[in-house]
């Protein structure tokens, strides 16, 4: 037997989370929601599972491989949209199989091995389909009619009561409840259940001053400081820290999240710096790093990375001084209009909200637009040496995507949006060392590719190239 | 750099290259303008193992084209490498991407 699993990536509501985690992705005790919904699947015996993907597909691609580690068959397809998604189902080559599970990555209906069943499910006493169905080979054409249907009608249709969903924070609260108070007991987890309510995974580190109020999951390398409170339906997912004296109560704490000292937590989703109030539905980064933060391994390497860039910038600014003031003369001397110009930025990589963006202004001896058409040596003395000062601040990179205002990364397209702000802007930039020609999609390509290859290693490949364009000039494309 | 064959009325592009970077993405612009002018054109990607930002750029250039004159056009066989590359830049919400040449006929 066969399965598709549908996993667009996007709920309603969810978007702060999916810019991280598509839906299916979500941390859900232990495990991402979407591995459960796969064991139960190959629990009714089907070895042979699809995935189409659209949010953040290489994410699943990555978790999930190629299905050896449970021993199945996984395929993964790739729809351009939602909509698109079901539209996939025409394509697939589904060769002599009889019936297929189609499924979808926010339920988890508790379903039985059978055949030819549409599965409803009701929420606010409306009733719609979950995106579970049993269907013919045959008849799969028409399973994307069934996602406008909003009442039982034909023989096959079932409203399914013990379903556990994910697609909205609420739902995400109140399935976990369902699962720590036992009311849905089909999933594998992780912990071990160590007194009636209490789930606790390996390596936590838990003092004696925690009062713990059943039921509470705690993931594995927890750590917990003093007098923590906490009073019921909360899970800790993995490599968590919580500071002296916090409460929690009805939350969800993502993976590798800081909690700081003394905070009343209730009602919440937290990862890392991102705090969701259930109650209000409000999504908030916070700024604030001893407040809620992340504890992610990288965070210490670019910490270090910055105060090596910080240090070499300072050097060569007090190194090239006396070219800076050279150049200030002789443009004064020389240039009729102005000297310096003024450059707002928004400073890199920045939050998914464009409140929290911070702007910061660079001086320069050109102009903005003229930068690319600048020869190597005048690039260095109009834009890279008067540019160091920000470097040494931490505020601009050597390497990096070319500096833009908060209007002109509001007028992005939202993907590129994306990608832009979780980059770097520096002053030598991919896009000048190889004079890539200005069309849209040259610059997409340009800075999506840089946003998501970055590293040591490029970013020295394409100093090393700028300097020796510097030294040696270069031939113009 | 390419070859072409005709299927179903349906254009396909092979790109032969196993590089498509900054040394060539100009030839492959340059030999596929014309090509992509057809209503329906697929690119069949097996044989390309490394893609760089200009080459990326080539590819959407090609997509432009087929836009421009209204057509359609389709990805398959991308290895694995090169398909990690377009899900993170997000190319993957631009082009259809399809798994084999037989799913990419099918969905037109």
């Amino acid at each position: 037997m066969r399965a598709v699993i549908i996993a667009p990536g996007h709920s309603d509501n969810m978007s702060l989370i999916n810019e991280y985690y598509p839906t299916g992705m979500i941390p859900f005790l232990g495990k991402p929601f979407l591995q459960h919904i796969v064991e139960f699947i190959i629990s009714l015996e089907i070895k042979k599972i699809d995935f189409i993907l659209t949010h953040l597909p290489q994410k699943v691609e990555s978790f999930f491989g190629n299905g050896e580690r449970w021993g199945c068959d996984f395929t993964f397809h790739l729809a351009k949209s939602t909509d698109r998604a079901y539209e996939m189902l025409n394509v697939i080559d589904f060769a002599d199989e009889q019936a297929t599970l189609i499924a979808h990555e926010a339920f988890l209906p508790l379903i039985e091995q059978q055949k030819s069943q549409v599965y409803f499910t009701k929420e606010n006493d409306k009733l719609f389909w979950c995106g579970w169905a049993w269907v013919p080979t045959d008849q799969i054409d028409t399973v994307t009619s069934l996602r406008e249907r909003s009442e039982i009608t034909e023989e096959n249709d079932c409203e399914i009561t013990q379903y556990l969903t994910i697609n909205s924070y609420s739902n995400l609260l109140a399935s976990i409840r369902k699962v720590l108070n036992k009311d849905f007991d089909k999933l594998l987890l992780t912990a071990k259940e160590v007194e009636p309510g209490v789930w606790l995974s390996r390596n936590v580190l838990l003092p004696s001053t925690t009062a713990i109020q059943p039921p509470v999951y705690i993931g594995e390398n927890c750590r917990f400081a003093q007098n923590i409170k906490i009073n019921g339906n909360v899970v800790i997912e993995e490599g968590c820290i919580i500071e002296d004296k916090s409460t929690l109560e009805n939350a969800v704490i993502f993976p590798k999240s800081y909690v700081g000292e003394s905070l009343d937590l209730k009602n919440v989703v937290i990862d890392k710096n991102r705090l969701i109030n259930i109650e209000f539905g409000a999504e908030i980064e916070v700024v604030d790093d001893f407040i809620l933060g992340n504890l992610n391994d990288n965070v210490l390497k670019n910490i270090a990375m910055s105060i090596f860039s910080r240090t070499l910038a300072m050097t060569l600014f007090i190194v090239f001084m006396p070219l800076f003031l050279f150049t200030i003369i002789s443009l004064k001397l020389l240039r009729r209009g102005a000297v310096f110009f003024q450059n707002d930025y928004i400073v890199l990589p920045a939050k998914c909200d464009a409140n929290l963006w911070q702007s910061q202004t660079f001086f320069s001896f050109c102009k903005k637009e003229q930068i690319n058409h600048l020869s190597p040596t005048r690039h260095f003395f109009l834009l890279f040496i008067p540019g160091l000062w920000k470097i040494a601040c931490g505020k601009m990179h050597f390497v990096g995507i070319p500096p833009r205002n908060k209007e002109e990364i509001e007028n992005l397209p939202q993907d590129w949006r994306s990608l832009y702000i979780s980059s770097k802007s520096g002053i030598i930039t991919e896009q000048y060392v190889k004079s890539l020609a200005s069309t849209a999609e040259d610059l997409y390509a340009s800075e999506a590719f840089y946003a998501v290859s970055a590293g040591f290693k490029q970013d020295l490949y394409i100093g090393v190239s700028y300097l020796k364009q510097v030294l040696f000039g270069r031939t113009l494309k | 750099m390419i070859s072409t064959q005709t299927e179903n009325d349906i254009r396909i592009i092979t790109v032969t290259a196993d590089v498509l970077d900054a040394s060539n993405s100009k030839e492959f612009k340059e030999q596929t303008a014309e090509i992509v002018k057809h209503p329906k054109v697929l690119i069949d990607m097996s044989a390309l193992k490394f893609i760089d930002s200009s080459g990326l750029g080539a590819i959407l250039s090609c997509l432009r084209g087929c836009n421009e004159s209204s057509g359609e056009l389709k990805l398959f066989a991308i290895s694995k490498t090169v398909r990690t590359l377009f899900e993170l830049v997000r190319m993957h919400k631009v082009f259809d991407i399809c798994n084999t040449k037989e799913e990419a006929i099918a969905s037109f």
